[in-house]
């Protein structure tokens, strides 16, 4: 690779990594020693670790929730940093038929119930752009559910994928994340005509330093507006803090688990 | 189960996709990186022939298609046959350049000669990979499989198998048939164009040619030569718990017969090939002193004959290790019941006839059962094959006028009387249960007077099933705690059973509670956790545990919002796709599950509203679940019962 001095500043450049943003490096080559050579036999240096919000996924939705419990509508998901630069990596051989169920299965595997879900863009594939955008139709049924006179429905719509990361109590291990990450949703959802809001639940904030996690739930004249940011900033994680981190998650999963009661002016479909 | 099942070599069939050649894909690409000296050569003219050919009907998730093949054997002999294989593909999308790697099994029966590949790319010149740049490779050493197998693969990678381009290979195999049999797969993964396959006898020589999930196509003949030709064939796209393929692709099943009639390792119909097998394993259940000095040992206690079967079968199944040594006719003949005794270890056909030795020392007659571990390998509509199956299993004949309730996998057979069916390769299952794999499977008993091709009988749900009840109380914080108790029988135990039978690490034991819990929990801790019965495989298994669950319900506007359901998913995501099923669904076998949960509420809340029930009830399945208020308890419960092994 290449060391630029930039206005005092190591700038590195990997002409051989393909798709990789300016500025940036593949995740392998980052946070790592290297040799910098010169006429004196060269000198050790470190790369460096790009931030949690260099490298995010961010997912926007604006549905709308009907009467028989689906919510359906449009779902934009940016991948920026090395969170595209590592897809277009993985897909650079594939044909666009793959690409397509590529996206699809992430976006099915970040839902923890079935959904239809099909990609309705031409996403570009073959630049080193900082960000891979994907546009999708989505329909999620069964997603809010009948109790009675209320219905519920559950925050967490995009958290499958963080759901079992941390089953077991026991860790050998230290954790390692490949790099620093960002997740964030902003998922907006119109009800039905007559559907009340009974209750919200209250923000969640969760503040490890080092990861970060936050819920905010808004109603606004019949639209819930729903966001969530996980931030992960850091790589490894010794085995001995497993035992907290693994509780944060849980908190995590908690919060995103917790449920808006409605009102439905009629009745809701059960299944 | 446990894939400890599979006993019999691979059949050799022609290069197809195989799943277990990926595992060893990455291993290999180091070995054809060291060895890529193609050579800029034409491709042989019956290549070009067909390169630019319309190509067979398609759709545009179809990785490649057939566009040639020609299968040509040779029979020259009883102890020899020579077959020509070549093939042609075009490669259509990315994933379809596996295409260009050619896997063509052998063993020591079999020789392979004249491997040779090309590629005609789109634009550019031709590519040539020769036979010396091929490698072999022996497929061993994964859990369950053979310790020792002649069985190896001929590896070749074809050059820039891209998109586009079309690639095709040629070899010839000299082989010492085991069987006069050939199996021509007709139907694959992806669609073909043309394919021929052409069968040369000596003079005099006869075939029979049964064709399976395909419409008969008529050969023609020139001289002792005849032809067969389709043309046009579907591809079989995989869908999930679909049929085994070899279930559903359409083939022919050739047999030859030498002038004269049939030879010892020629048959045409199920009677003639267990009259083979019968043949083939002559004298291998001759007891020696050892042998008999066991029984007596092992039966002295045992005060009926049912007893002693029980004592017998046991010992067999837990005390001899699964160890498989195949060579040669070895995947097909197992080891003298005195060898295998001497090492106390061997393969499913070498354990199944130690067990049949040992009962016909205390005068119980058993007949050896050929299956295949898969269900739909073998159907009522397949003709005499022995490629079809790959494990074995016994068919113990139970002495006339006893009977035990509990012995569950029995049939009345006409002619032999009550049969019990028992797998001594499975460790886990209780004798006198078979599991869900073997359950309305059909194997073929071999006995003296030849083989007959039988269902296997199917047991209840309830043999097979989960019953979780738990006791828990609910705080106003919506804090969960209670213990819980499950009892598994049938494939539900032997699967725990199975997979604690190596672990010895208290928190590595009580992962399998971890993972339910974490299923359905958002915080949980466990606070006591054992297990019962793990190696009793007469009585049910028991998972015990309590746990504590934060703010598993939640707080909402006054509200307490409670899930009844505390464990345990039913929904599968199998059905949730666009594309149209096209074939069956297969379930593992019959089960029944119950669930029942108790859960206090605290004091001075009282119950808003509850889920309605849920009942389903289909031929195949059923499910109900139902939340009742009792006191202050909320009573969950829920069946779910899998009827039918296969939905159409």
């Amino acid at each position: 690779m290449v060391v630029v001095k930039l206005n005092g500043k190591d700038i590195f450049f990997d002409p051989g990594a393909a798709f990789t943003p300016f500025g940036m490096l593949p995740w392998a080559e980052t946070g790592v020693k290297g040799l910098k050579l010169d006429k004196e036999g060269g000198s050790w240096l470190e790369t460096t670790l790009p931030a949690a919000a260099d490298s995010t996924i961010r997912r926007k939705a604006e549905l709308k929730l009907n009467p028989a419990g689906e919510i359906e509508g449009k779902l934009i998901v940016t991948y920026t940093g090395l969170e595209a630069s590592q897809r277009r990596v993985a897909e650079r051989l594939a044909d666009d038929a793959d690409r397509k169920k590529f996206l699809e299965d992430e976006v099915r595997d970040a839902i923890p119930i079935a959904c239809d879900v099909e990609l309705t863009s031409q996403p570009d594939w073959k630049s080193s752009s900082p960000s891979l955008v994907a546009e999708f139709s989505l329909k999620v049924a069964g997603w809010v559910s009948a109790a009675g006179k209320r219905a519920l429905l559950p925050l967490g719509l995009f958290d499958a994928s963080e759901q079992h990361l941390f089953d077991h109590a026991d860790r050998v291990h230290p954790i390692y994340f490949e790099f620093p990450f960002q997740r964030s949703d902003d998922v907006s959802v119109d009800l039905p005509l007559g559907w009340q809001v009974s209750t919200v639940p209250q923000p969640q904030r969760l503040d490890a330093k080092v990861i970060t996690y936050n819920f905010n739930v808004l109603n606004d004249k019949g639209t819930l507006h729903l966001n969530r940011t996980l931030n992960v900033d850091i790589v490894l994680i010794p085995a001995d803090r497993y035992s907290s981190l693994r509780k944060f998650f849980q908190s995590v999963r908690t919060g995103d688990e917790q449920q808006v009661i409605l009102l439905p002016g009629g009745n809701i479909a059960t299944n | 189960m446990n894939n400890r099942s599979s006993c019999f070599p691979v059949e050799i069939l022609p290069p197809i996709k195989h799943s277990t050649f990926c595992i060893f894909l990455q291993a290999l690409m180091w070995a054809f990186a060291f060895s890529r000296s193609s050579l800029a050569a034409d491709a042989p003219q019956w290549m070009h022939g067909v390169a630019s050919a319309s190509l067979p009907a398609h759709d545009d998730k179809t990785d490649a298609v057939v566009l040639y093949s020609e299968r040509d054997v040779n029979v020259q002999s009883l102890d020899k046959i020579k077959t020509r294989v070549r093939v042609v593909y075009k490669i259509l999308r990315p994933s379809g350049r596996e295409y260009g790697i050619v896997a063509v099994p052998f063993d020591s029966h079999s020789k392979i000669s004249g491997l040779r590949g090309w590629c005609i790319p789109v634009q550019g010149k031709d590519y040539e990979i020769k036979d010396k740049e091929a490698v072999e490779v022996s497929l061993a050493g994964v859990e369950g499989s053979e310790l020792i197998s002649d069985v190896k693969d001929k590896l070749l990678r074809i050059p820039a198998a891209d998109p586009g381009n079309v690639v095709g290979y040629e070899y010839e195999e000299e082989e010492h048939p085991v069987v006069l049999q050939n199996v021509w797969m007709v139907q694959r993964e992806i669609p073909g164009r043309e394919l021929h396959y052409s069968l040369q006898l000596p003079q005099g020589w006869e075939y029979k040619a049964s064709w399976i999930n395909y419409p008969e196509v008529k050969p023609t003949q020139s001289g002792n030569t005849w032809e067969w030709v389709v043309n046009d064939v579907k591809g079989i796209r995989k869908e999930e718990e679909m049929p085994p393929i070899e279930g559903v692709a359409g083939q022919m099943v050739v047999s030859f017969f030498p002038a004269g009639g049939a030879s010892i390792n020629g048959f045409g119909s199920w009677l003639e090939m267990g009259r083979w097998y019968a043949n083939l394993t002559n004298g291998r259940r001759d007891p020696s002193p050892g042998i008999n000095q066991e029984v007596e040992t092992l039966t002295a206690a045992a005060q009926t004959p049912l007893d002693k079967i029980k004592m017998l079968g046991q010992f067999v199944q837990r005390d001899v290790r699964y160890v498989a040594i195949e060579l040669g006719i070895g995947g097909w003949q197992p080891h003298p019941a005195s060898d295998v005794f001497a090492h106390h270890y061997g393969d499913c056909k070498d354990k199944a006839t130690l067990l049949s030795s040992m009962l016909k020392q205390v005068g119980v007659e058993s007949f050896y059962v050929v299956i295949n571990i898969v269900r739909g390998s073998v159907s009522p509509q397949t003709p005499a094959s022995v490629g079809d199956f790959n494990h074995m299993i016994l068919a113990i004949k139970l002495p006339p006028k006893t009977s035990n309730p509990s012995w569950v996998a029995t049939v009345e057979h006409p002619r032999l009387g009550t049969l019990l069916y028992f797998d001594p390769t499975n460790e886990m299952t209780p004798f006198g249960q078979i599991g869900g794999y073997l359950q309305e499977n059909y194997g073929l008993p071999v006995t003296s007077e030849g083989g007959e091709l039988v269902e296997l009988p199917k047991q209840s749900a309830a043999m097979n099933s989960i019953q979780r009840a738990g006791k828990l109380t609910l705080d106003p914080s919506g804090n969960l705690k209670g213990e819980v108790s499950e009892t598994r029988i049938g494939d539900r135990a032997s699967s725990e059973r199975w997979r604690l039978r190596t672990v010895t690490k208290s928190s590595d034991q009580i992962k399998p509670i971890e993972d339910l819990l974490a299923g359905s929990l958002s915080s949980f801790r466990i606070t006591q956790a054992s297990f019962s019965n793990l190696n009793l495989t007469d009585q049910p298994f028991g998972f015990h545990y309590s746990f504590e669950a934060q703010n598993y319900a939640k707080n909402a506007g006054g509200l307490l919002l409670v899930r009844p359901r505390v464990l345990g998913i039913k929904t599968s995501g199998i059905l949730e796709t666009k594309e149209p099923r096209n074939f069956p669904i297969e379930f593992e076998g019959p089960s029944l599950d119950t669930d029942s949960f108790d859960i206090t509420i605290p004091a001075g809340y009282v119950v808003d509203d509850l889920p309605p029930a849920v009942d389903a009830d289909y031929a195949f399945a059923s499910y109900h679940a139902k939340t009742e208020i009792k006191g202050n308890l909320i009573h969950y419960s829920r069946t779910f019962e899998i009827k039918e092994l296969s939905v159409p």
